[in-house]
């Protein structure tokens, strides 16, 4: 019977059972073991509380049993009892009460130590005295220590009288301010102007892929108008000479992606001697022989800025594309020698 | 005016105290009810330059009317529930804060719950601080001006004042 009762009752009755029984031995002793759960859990106790209605004297040695094989080692013998509608009525009576006193202060406000202490005292900027009180009272101690360190004497002052004054008339309303706030303050968070990084990203591969001579122009008009930007951006901005510092495995996946003999032909037409070691240091033999006959026989008609440049792009945008898809590391990075020893793969 | 229209303020003063004294554990008293008919103009001559202001819209009744607060009492009650004593903090500009739009519009929650447990419908539309910002009524249209006082623990906070279209007091 005690097996069959085991297995039809989810954590949660047991829970719920349990902390019943103990309700009819101890009064009170409920709101004080919910105020130790977390507020979500304690409200889903107190739901099924709500829906348990009747629990049988066999239902509930079942329970008080698996706890004492559980958690107790020591012997010790329980009574039955019927837990009536009335004794569920009398220890869950006021649901507000009990949820204020579950959900207590504990785990309140606790989102804002994840935020930076900038972002803290950038809201309490804009916040009343009070509000801000309150908040901070909710801070963790090293958290309080550095806003605090942040704040001028006089402000501190002010604070730590509202602080050691509170006298909070509601929990609910407290718990429903946490839940607003979280999202407000998230949403501040997020990046949403032009120079956040994502949106410089966004740019500079737009403008890898621009023909230099439009590049440059586009270049010109924002030194004038937004140079800090344009310093952003060139900071991302990933250009034909940069995928030199690739490892060697980085690189020869690039040159298998373009396999096009031509486009290196042309590519080496124009570019740094370290670069050129790169390219024929990653081909085959049988690549290089491919290569060395195709060089022969570009004519120097052939060999037009324009065509150089946008063998050029392609290579870059071929690295973006790999880099998307993960296939390569992040571009824009020196790997170390470790790393370059360690990816060191054969020849295309 | 509906006959019971009065009536139905005087219950919605003791609804909304009710609930809010339960939200907030505290003695909140919406009372001393004054209705008055008069134009839109009239009406917007008399709201100060800053309050708080939502837009509420009946889709019953299909016809939007303004729920306006005192800065005050949106101040001094934003500082009761957070644990002071009810004091406005001196600012340099007048503006309200993430707390204090918080508590106003806990505060017009319980209006809403009150309009719709009446079969109005009523759902927040938005809020400003500048009733000028609000273009629903025209400067000759007849609106039913409803004029509270708010009191929390026997403390004077500010005046509640709606402003309903005919389509909604007729």
């Amino acid at each position: 019977m005690a097996q069959e009762t085991k297995s039809s009752l989810n954590a949660l009755e047991k829970s719920s059972i349990l902390l019943l029984f103990l309700e009819a031995e101890m009064p009170g002793i409920t709101a004080d073991i919910l105020s130790y759960i977390e507020p979500n859990a304690a409200k889903d106790i107190y739901i099924t509380v709500e829906n348990l209605k009747k629990v049988g004297s066999d239902k509930l040695h079942s329970v008080i049993d698996e706890f004492y094989q559980t958690f107790i080692k020591n012997e010790c013998v329980f009574g039955g009892k019927n837990i009536s509608k009335e004794l569920i009525t009398k220890a869950f009576s006021d649901k507000d009460k009990l949820l204020n006193i579950a959900q207590g202060s504990r785990g309140i406000f606790n989102y804002l130590n994840s935020f930076s202490d900038e972002e803290l005292i950038d809201f309490f900027a804009k916040e009343s005295r009070q509000m801000t009180a309150v908040l901070l009272n909710f801070l963790n101690e090293d958290k309080l220590n550095a806003i605090m360190n942040k704040m001028d004497t006089n402000k501190i002052q002010k604070l730590t009288a509202l602080m050691l004054n509170l006298d909070l008339p509601s929990m609910e309303l407290l718990w429903k301010m946490h839940y607003k706030l979280d999202e407000v303050l998230r949403e501040k968070a997020r990046p949403v102007t032009i120079s956040s990084e994502e949106q410089i990203n966004k740019l500079a591969y737009v403008f890898e892929n621009m023909i230099i001579s439009m590049r440059e122009r586009v270049f010109t008009n924002l030194k004038k108008t937004k140079p800090e930007i344009l310093t952003e951006i060139k900071k991302q901005l990933v250009n034909f000479e940069d995928l030199v510092h690739l490892s060697d495995k980085d690189f020869q996946n690039i040159v298998y992606e373009i396999r096009n003999i031509r486009i290196i032909a042309l590519t080496l037409q124009d570019c740094s001697q370290e670069m050129k070691s790169k390219i024929q240091a990653n081909l085959s033999d049988r690549f290089q022989a491919m290569l060395d006959e195709e060089l022969e026989t570009i004519s120097s008609e052939e060999i037009e800025p324009q065509k150089i440049q946008e063998a050029k792009l392609l290579w870059v945008k071929t690295a973006r594309s790999l880099e998307k898809q993960n296939k390569i590391k992040k571009l824009g990075r020196r790997p170390s020698q470790e790393e370059n020893k360690e990816n060191k793969g054969g020849k295309v | 005016m509906r006959p019971e229209f009065n009536e139905q303020h005087k219950k919605m003063c003791l609804e909304v105290s009710d609930e809010l004294s339960a939200l907030t554990h505290l003695n909140v008293n919406i009372g001393n009810i004054h209705l008055e008919l008069t134009d839109y103009h009239t009406f917007f001559q008399r709201v100060p330059e800053f309050s708080y202001i939502g837009l509420i819209e009946s889709k019953a009744k299909k016809a939007k009317f303004i729920l306006i607060f005192d800065a005050a009492l949106i101040y001094k009650a934003s500082n009761i529930l957070l644990g002071g004593p009810g004091i406005i903090e001196e600012r340099d500009d007048s503006y309200f804060t993430f707390s204090e739009d918080f508590i106003a519009k806990e505060i017009i929650e319980k209006f809403l719950g009150f309009y719709n447990e009446n079969e109005y419908d009523a759902e927040f539309v938005r809020s400003e601080q500048e009733i000028e910002l609000l273009h629903s009524f025209y400067d000759e249209q007849e609106v039913c001006q409803v004029v509270m006082d708010c009191e929390v623990k026997g403390e004077k906070m500010g005046k509640i004042v709606i402003c309903y279209p005919q389509e909604i007091y007729k």
